[in-house]
């Protein structure tokens, strides 16, 4: 019966496995075929920051909850990680807790208290200071964190991106995903037949928030050091930006990252942070690129 | 225990603009730090005199180029509070680009200060006490005469207001900008004092939400709304103070 299930979900997800999912492929591992350094580590970068836009995509496409602090598992994992690696498992729960605590309030209200969270998180996380060795580390300097090779880093992004790409998918098809889609549609209506809402709110809040902070950890990884920049505010706007240009489908998700990565190192050159006036432009256009997706927050 | 009161009463200046956008202007204005630190950037280009003078008329000018965008792109309360984040985060990064260096000090302007029941408070200081009092007077005095009667009406239902023939629009616009210009003389005002950088409006944007949503939860309507975030300002600030 249970395997039964599974396939039908297989071949559901198998009729999707077109153009999308070999742009994926082609994405990344493209890189690889052309041994250049910078292709590899922009590509890398960018591979993180997809991570970071499905963990928010995740939220806000099956639950409806749209979340401007993804910053905050993202940026408490990869501080965690520099501070104290044993306890960064904390990091999504602590978000998930947090997330939750805000749902409290209704979808509205849960945009701005995540968004005015992430500036508190952001200039707190510029005193966070700890004494390591009689030498006060932290501020605004950060931490530094063991660092992997370029190489090491890719395949890490790799496996975390496909691995959490296919996961996305074929939860999205199965039943929970379905009953987290009817949760998102009308929660009274999920009640009335049965869903236990809380129960799927925490299932989506902490597999958004899991992925959320593994991309966290990839990225202090990849770097070697955290800053306060990983709770920045750029970052919280990251995946809704990415999504904005590229769409809302799980692949936009990666399209939009590869977009923004690359458009902001090759810009950074003549006007350094120029991405963030992109940011601005399309913050300020949204409202007519949601028509222009066809999407309502 | 002056200064405090004095930097309460500034927070309650912002506060209320805060609230004054998000019941009339029916968004949450994520622009507001921006204009602080526009106005700061504005008096390093001119006399301090001059720049207070340029930066509420700049602030003006902005504020009304915001409302104008909202609205005509925006539907709802979600996307006229992204077009205003939009619109802080270019404030910002045009101040960025434009003054490269990462933070810069007003310099050639004295820093004086009096002496209030023995303790020293700056000058500036005192301007922004004053023109917090200006703003409550005047908006206690509308308030309280029969067009105050329109800015609660908007306020508590702006859809029927507008049935009834109350111009919204107008109110709205003139809070928008306002508001702006409100902040924007502030930042020109405390230039002096501060080191100006472009994310320097964030804390205070910031503690200006917080305070506002807190007020918010002890109700009331019109001058009694107004007067419950000048009491929690002040209590803020007096606290803080304590503690630190």
């Amino acid at each position: 019966m249970r395997f039964n299930r599974f396939s039908c979900i297989l071949c559901s997800v198998r009729g999707d496995l077109l153009i999308r999912d070999l742009l994926l492929v082609i994405i990344v591992f493209a890189p690889i075929l052309t041994q250049n350094y910078s292709i590899l580590w922009i590509s890398t970068l960018s591979m993180i920051y997809s991570l970071l836009v499905i963990s928010w995509l995740f939220m806000e496409r099956q639950s409806g909850w749209t979340s401007f602090a993804h910053s905050i598992p993202f940026g408490l994992a990869a501080y965690l990680l520099a501070i104290y690696p044993y306890a960064v498992f904390i990091a999504p729960l602590a978000s998930t807790a947090l997330f939750l605590t805000i749902s409290k309030l209704d979808r509205v209200k849960f945009v701005f208290v995540t968004f005015v969270l992430t500036v508190v998180f952001w200039l707190s996380s510029f005193y966070m200071v700890i004494e390591r060795n009689g030498i006060s580390i932290g501020g605004e300097e950060g931490f530094s964190v063991l660092s992997l090779y370029l190489s090491e880093s890719y395949i890490f992004a790799v496996l975390l991106l496909i691995s959490s790409y296919v996961f996305v998918r074929v939860l999205e098809k199965s039943s929970i995903g379905l009953k987290m889609a009817a949760m998102r549609d009308d929660e009274e209506a999920a009640r009335a037949i049965g869903i236990n809402v809380f129960k799927y709110r925490f299932m989506n809040f902490v597999i958004s928030c899991s992925i959320a902070s593994l991309s966290g950890i990839c990225y202090a990884l990849f770097f070697g050091h955290v800053s306060p920049d990983v709770f920045s505010i750029e970052v919280a706007l990251f995946p809704f930006i990415a999504t904005f240009i590229a769409g809302r489908a799980w692949i936009s998700a990666v399209v939009g990252s590869y977009i923004l990565v690359i458009v902001s190192r090759v810009f950074s050159g003549f006007v350094p942070d120029f991405h963030l006036l992109i940011y601005a432009i399309v913050l300020i256009a949204s409202p007519k690129l949601r028509r222009w997706w066809g999407v309502k927050c | 225990m002056i200064s405090s009161i004095i930097y309460g009463f500034f927070l309650a200046l912002l506060s209320c603009c805060i609230t004054l956008n998000y019941r009339i202007g029916r968004f949450l204005n994520l622009s507001y730090g921006s204009f602080f630190t526009l106005g700061a950037y504005i008096s390093l280009l001119c006399k301090y005199e001059t720049s207070l003078i340029l930066s509420s008329v700049i602030g003006f000018l902005v504020g009304y180029l915001m409302y104008l965008t909202i609205l005509k792109f925006s539907e709802d309360i979600v996307d006229s509070t992204l077009i205003s984040l939009g619109f802080g985060i270019a404030i910002e990064e045009i101040l960025r680009i434009t003054f490269r260096a990462t933070h810069v000090l007003l310099t050639g302007i004295e820093v004086e200060y009096v002496e209030i029941l023995n303790e020293k408070v700056f000058v500036f200081d005192l301007y922004i006490f004053l023109l917090s009092l200006i703003f409550y007077i005047a908006l206690s005095i509308t308030l309280l005469s029969s067009s105050g009667l329109k800015l609660k009406f908007a306020e508590e239902d702006c859809e029927l207001a507008e049935m009834y023939g109350v111009d919204v629009e107008r109110l709205r616009m003139l809070v928008i900008s306002g508001s702006s210009s409100i902040a924007c003389l502030c930042g020109s005002i405390l230039s002096p004092m501060q080191a100006i950088h472009p994310a320097m409006g964030w804390s205070i944007l910031v503690i200006s939400i917080m305070i506002s949503a807190i007020s918010s939860v002890f109700g009331g309507i019109g001058i009694r709304r107004y007067l419950c975030v000048l009491i929690v300002s002040v209590v803020y600030s007096v606290v803080l103070e304590v503690i630190f």
